[in-house]
């Protein structure tokens, strides 16, 4: 099942939530793939189903969750279809994730080396001395000195707090890690801290990553591949170059006018509307509605997403 | 005192006391957060001024300063040439009706129990501007043509939480049109948002700026949308204006080393231009326990003997403003 060149295969993956109107269709039908050693960056605008995706792949949806079909291959392994004693093995020691608002994510109670320590003995049967001398070699790839060690939590800057939880993401040597928006509530010079400290780790390691963001200059910054989300579905997907300068599909056009650039002088300008309702998301295109260039069969056909002009997009108006 | 100004600060300060231990209040000792520590500077009538640094540095409190929604330490704030220290009851509505804020989070800043349509109105009734019913009715509608929250006959009677957080937004500048205000002060009004609604309320502002000949505060944290909407900035760095100059001038050529560190931080959305290395080092400094001199210096690659022991005042360099010794 496995291809070689790839970490992570996604196919058709479907996951929905329960909510009270019905089912909210978070991610409906991705395909992705990550190569061995690249990033994959994920943008698009809150609620497009990003995270969804993230918890899918790791297996971590809240209980209203549920994958509905597809699968998410990992080093030959469908993830989906994994018990809970399974994913446990793989967690951490072959995938990993660093979560969206981190600083919150930390035990408040635990000083960061035991943290760190905890979850390389919930996994591999090392000594706690190997622990301890691993954990001291995190923290200090991720630029944290050994003074800082026993310090908890509170003690720590926003900052410091993120690069805990990337050491600790890697403290199993995983293959495969998501950053699901790593610099969110970090003030600037912190997030290019720590994007600098990922692409190191990133590249040291040669790890492949599935980026997930709104903020598209993190993305377009850290990443070879991008994929563009919008209402549960990867609508284009390519190499970082092509996407931000010749974009296809209308909405990764759209989204990438509405962002302002601090070195030009470019008017953006936003997209009309808002993202569509997924309980009863609109039929054909789900960007339609907010499409300049909506055609009729846009409002009747749904799009799939095929290889035009070199990379593959969903959208009937492209050649 | 010109007239050219529509605000004028000089040597704002906002202290907040921290509550210490038990000893402390013993022995007397008041523990303080120089939020903000003596500042200057002036807003021009028409213009934007944006006001940026990282969170804590006191951007925030400086823009409810100006609006005297809290009580400063000390220094003198003046709005359209009047010292606010003088106004009476009825010019304070007044002024309350020619100045006025929009928050970061619509979310927390619209009562979720009222309709837009009494959220809208509401000031209006507080300031008495309208003599009928009708009168009101027409100064909703117009405000909400005005932003753009259309179809006003649908949206109009709905609650804050059926709108989309860019109509939140609007709602909440629809709020402050309405008073024809001559001075906005904006907190953040786009940091909650999506880049595409972004990108839409930040060209609704520039549209407003321009059809009611607006002055505004922009406080931000985000310098790309500064060097969007604004004439000239201001860089704060733990409650101090570390420099002040014209939005274009400061973007391509910043003075201070602070402020050189945060534009040389901020990244493209073009992949092609890559972001270059950032040489100052550590955090923000603890804002209980400042450094002496140069508030700056612990981070600073530059700094010598005279940041440590001397504050730099804030002079002129070039046509800007900047406070660095080493400048």
């Amino acid at each position: 099942m496995s291809h070689p060149s790839f970490s992570v295969v996604v196919r058709n993956l479907k996951t929905v939530y329960r909510v009270e109107k019905g089912f909210l269709k978070a991610v409906d039908g991705v395909d992705l793939q990550i190569g061995k050693g690249a990033v994959l960056g994920l943008a698009g605008e809150s609620a497009c189903g990003k995270s969804t995706l993230a918890y899918s792949i790791l297996r971590l949806l809240p209980a209203n969750g549920e994958i509905i079909s597809g699968e998410a291959i990992l080093n030959g392994k469908n993830l989906v279809k994994m018990s809970e004693d399974e994913l446990r093995e793989v967690r951490w020691k072959e995938m990993s994730i660093v979560f969206q608002g981190s600083m919150n994510a930390l035990n408040p109670c635990m000083n960061t080396a035991n943290q760190i320590e905890e979850a390389i003995l919930a996994h591999e049967k090392i000594t706690k001395e190997e622990a301890e001398a691993r954990t001291i070699k995190l923290l200090r790839e991720v630029g944290i000195s050994e003074k800082f060690t026993e310090s908890f939590p509170h003690e720590l800057s926003g900052g410091m707090k993120q690069r805990v939880m990337i050491a600790m993401a890697l403290a199993c040597e995983p293959k495969f890690l998501i950053a699901d928006e790593p610099t969110t509530a970090l003030d600037l010079i912190a997030q290019r801290n720590i994007l600098k400290v990922l692409k190191e780790v990133q590249e040291r390691m040669h790890l492949s990553v599935l980026l997930i963001s709104h903020d598209l200059s993190v993305v377009a910054q850290m990443s070879d591949q991008v994929a563009i989300m919008y209402a549960g579905k990867i609508v284009e997907v390519g190499d970082i170059i092509s996407i931000f300068h010749n974009g296809l599909h209308p909405y990764t056009r759209a989204l990438i006018n509405a962002f302002p650039d601090i070195r030009s002088n470019k008017k953006i300008s936003g997209i009309p509307g808002d993202p569509p309702n997924l309980i009863n998301p609109p039929p054909g295109c789900r960007f339609h509605p907010r499409c300049p260039l909506a055609e009729d069969i846009c409002r009747r056909v749904e799009p799939e997403l095929v290889e035009k002009q070199g990379h593959p997009v969903a959208c009937h108006l492209v050649e | 005192m010109k007239a050219a100004n529509i605000a004028e600060v000089e040597n704002l300060q906002k202290w907040f006391i921290l509550r210490g231990s038990f000893l402390d209040t013993l022995k007397g000792r008041k523990i303080f957060v120089k939020a903000v520590d003596g500042i200057n500077f002036t807003i021009k009538k028409g213009e934007t001024l944006a006001l940026v640094g990282e969170s804590g540095c006191g951007k925030t409190t400086v823009g409810r300063l100006i609006l005297n929604l809290i009580p400063k330490t000390s220094g003198k704030i003046y709005f359209n040439g009047i010292d606010l220290d003088l106004l009476n009851k009825k010019d304070e509505l007044q002024f309350h009706q020619e100045a006025q804020i929009i928050l970061q989070d619509p979310y927390g800043s619209l009562n979720p129990r009222m309709r837009v349509s009494s959220l809208i109105g509401e000031s209006i009734d507080i300031h008495g501007i309208s003599k009928s019913k009708d009168e009101k009715e027409d100064m909703i509608i117009k405000s909400m043509e005005t932003v753009n929250l259309i179809p006003i006959e649908d949206i109009i009677n709905k609650f804050p939480n059926e709108l989309s957080g860019g109509q939140m937004q609007r709602v909440a500048i629809a709020r402050a049109l309405v008073l024809n205000p001559k001075f906005i002060i904006a907190d953040e009004p786009v940091s909650m948002l999506d880049a595409s609604i972004q990108a839409n309320i930040l060209n609704l502002f520039i549209s407003i700026r321009n059809k009611f000949d607006l002055s505004m505060l922009f406080i931000t944290h985000d310098l790309a949308v500064a060097r969007y909407i604004s004439d000239r900035i201001a860089v704060m760095y733990l409650g101090k204006i570390v420099e002040f100059g014209s939005i274009n001038e400061t973007v391509s050529n910043p003075l201070h080393p602070y402020a050189q560190a945060l534009f040389s931080a901020v990244r493209s959305p073009d992949p092609r231009v890559k972001v270059g290395e950032i040489k100052i080092k550590g955090d923000i400094s603890d804002p209980i326990d400042l450094p002496s001199g140069c508030r700056f210096y612990p981070r600073c690659p530059l700094a010598e003997d005279i940041c440590r022991r001397v504050e730099p005042e804030l002079m002129k360099k070039d046509g800007q403003l900047v406070a660095c010794h080493m400048v």
